[in-house]
């Protein structure tokens, strides 16, 4: 029945079926799907033993490792079901590697930094952080870099091996965050005066925790104005709101109880004497016409 | 002021007001809509409980949820604020080893208003009568956000002392520990408290706190069914959110109790 059908096929499929290549590459072929699906097992298997111990980046990377490792050793698999002589192909990727290595000494970096950051996990996806003064949502995690999401919604990719040197801040990090707000008030103020007003205005703020106490000193003499910090704690979802009620209210406080936010002063003075700046008459002003 | 918390119909076209402590609430019901309102109560420039909507000014800004036609029955239920609070009294009260001290805690309600949809009441909002200023429970890297409220904690029952719109939890405190405990402040979580009507005003149940030496031991807050005389024959108005429970298993409730005694 088999060599009917055969016989009806062109005769250069018949003899292709004839030798073994098609079922090699039938055999290559079963070897990598089940390659692809024994990968996305062990990746699944993997994260639920790991998962909640590596977070959300060492979960990503770790993925992406299984996943690229897997297929390669799929891929080899099925290169040696064809007949293909590895030994030949491992040697010459391993020359291609030392080649390749030095040319990606970059990436392999990144991907080392990549494993630090993941043992020593910073941040989490989510977090908002500060990386070489740019700020942001850390929005992908990924083998070679991670990406930012800037307030202003630009997307900044940055190399995990700058993240392994560079001064990294993770701004939510912890649940309470303080503002702090310097501001000056003229010489004429009396500063007890000032210190309970900040106190009272930090205290019927909306946003301002109570506990821990805001943080409420005089910090010195300025040039023009007696200065002094506001340190306001509040719940991270509030600081931007703080920072905009705080000042304000602080503001308006301020104006109701007459006290002066100074604006800087400057005192011109000619040689060592504080006198007048003399002036020269050039010549006689001219009469005006009409 | 709310007197009756008892369910009611609102005709299309026709709204309800009352004032909530600081707070002036109007409610709606027009073009298949409830509608509410809050302004402050100085404010508002309404005139009477009740009336047709062309009686009132067209300065009020609205909230609106959609109904059908023929629904007409709202609820307004009194609720405890969604937070936890932490009460902290003007000044400190010492309790002698083997004493205690009953105090009460005035809480500013919020409002949840439930109005007909479809057949069914639904929670269509739920407003603070005061907005608390809020503080923090734990340490700057653990803990929870609170509201924080200063209180005269007093010590008797006095109905011309408590305002309107006030819950009142009374909170009896027993030191059963060896050392004098200073009464500075109390972390009280108020999901097992239910709210009771009594002689037009707002009671939660009892509870009672047990401060000993043995923090493992001392885990211990009582829950009472009823509040306390004179109002324990209140009618309970509002289930408590997390359910009724007779004794606490909130290890933190008590902890911030002794954090105070160490």
């Amino acid at each position: 029945m088999t060599s009917l059908y055969l016989a009806a096929l062109p005769q250069w499929l018949q003899d292709f079926l004839a030798t073994e290549l098609p079922w090699k590459i039938l055999g290559a072929v079963v070897i990598l799907i089940g390659g692809i699906i024994a990968v996305a097992i062990l990746s699944r298997a993997s994260l639920a033993i790991f998962g909640e111990r590596l977070g959300a980046q060492g979960t990503m990377v770790v993925k992406k490792l299984i996943r690229y490792i897997g297929y390669a050793f799929a891929f080899i698999l099925a290169l040696n079901h064809m007949g293909l002589n590895l030994g030949a192909v491992l040697g010459a990727a391993g020359v291609a590697g030392i080649a390749v290595g030095f040319a990606a000494q970059t990436s392999l970096s990144n991907i080392i930094s990549g494993f630090f950051m993941i043992g020593e996990r910073p941040f989490e996806l989510g977090d908002i952080i500060e990386v070489d003064g740019i700020a942001g949502k850390v929005d992908t995690i990924g083998l070679l870099a991670l990406t930012l999401r800037t307030f202003d919604n630009r997307s900044v990719r940055i190399p995990n091996e700058t993240l392994v040197k560079t001064k990294l801040i993770n701004v939510t990090r912890h649940p309470i965050r303080r503002f702090n707000l310097d501001i000056g008030v003229a010489y004429d103020e009396n500063i007890g005066h000032v210190l309970k007003v900040m106190h009272e205005v930090a205290e019927t703020n909306l946003q301002c925790l109570n506990e821990p106490d805001p943080l409420i000193i005089f910090t010195g003499f300025g040039d023009s104005s007696l200065n002094f910090l506001l340190g306001a704690w509040c719940v991270q979802e509030d600081y931007g709101t703080l920072r905009n009620t705080l000042p304000r209210e602080l503001k308006e406080r301020f104006d109701k109880e007459n006290i002066e936010i100074p604006f800087p002063h400057m005192t011109l003075a000619a040689g060592k004497a504080l006198g007048p700046i003399p002036v020269d008459v050039i010549s006689e002003p001219a009469d005006r016409p009409g | 002021m709310i007197t009756s918390w008892d369910e009611r119909t609102l005709a299309n076209g026709r709204w309800f007001h009352s004032n909530l402590g600081p707070l002036s609430i109007t409610l709606l019901r027009r073009y298949d809509e409830w509608r509410v309102s809050t302004s402050c109560a100085k404010e508002h420039g309404i005139h009477g409980d009740e009336g047709k909507s062309e009686d009132l000014p067209d300065t009020l800004e609205w909230q609106r949820w959609d109904c059908h036609d023929d629904d007409s029955r709202i609820c307004l239920t009194p609720a405890l604020p969604n937070l936890p609070v932490i009460a902290k009294p003007n000044t400190s009260l010492s309790i002698a080893p083997g004493g205690n001290a009953l105090f009460y805690i005035g809480i500013p309600m919020d409002l949840e208003i439930h109005g007909e949809c479809g057949g069914n009441l639904r929670k269509l909002i739920s407003i603070p009568s005061e907005t608390l200023s809020k503080t923090w429970h734990g340490d700057r890297s653990a803990g929870e956000v609170c509201y924080s409220l200063k209180t005269r904690a007093r010590r008797n029952f006095d109905p011309s002392e408590w305002l309107d719109h006030d819950i009142i939890i009374s909170v009896d405190l027993h030191n059963e520990s060896q050392d004098t405990f200073e009464f500075e402040r109390l972390f009280l979580d108020l999901g097992h408290f239910s709210i009771f009507s009594h002689e037009k005003r707002l009671w939660t149940n009892a509870c009672r706190i047990r401060i000993t030496e043995n923090d493992e031991e001392g885990n211990d807050i009582t829950y009472d069914s009823t509040p306390i005389s004179p109002a324990d024959s209140g009618k309970e108005v509002s289930p408590a959110r997390e359910g009724k429970t007779s004794r606490s298993t909130l290890r933190r409730a008590f902890a911030s109790v002794i954090d105070v005694i160490h």
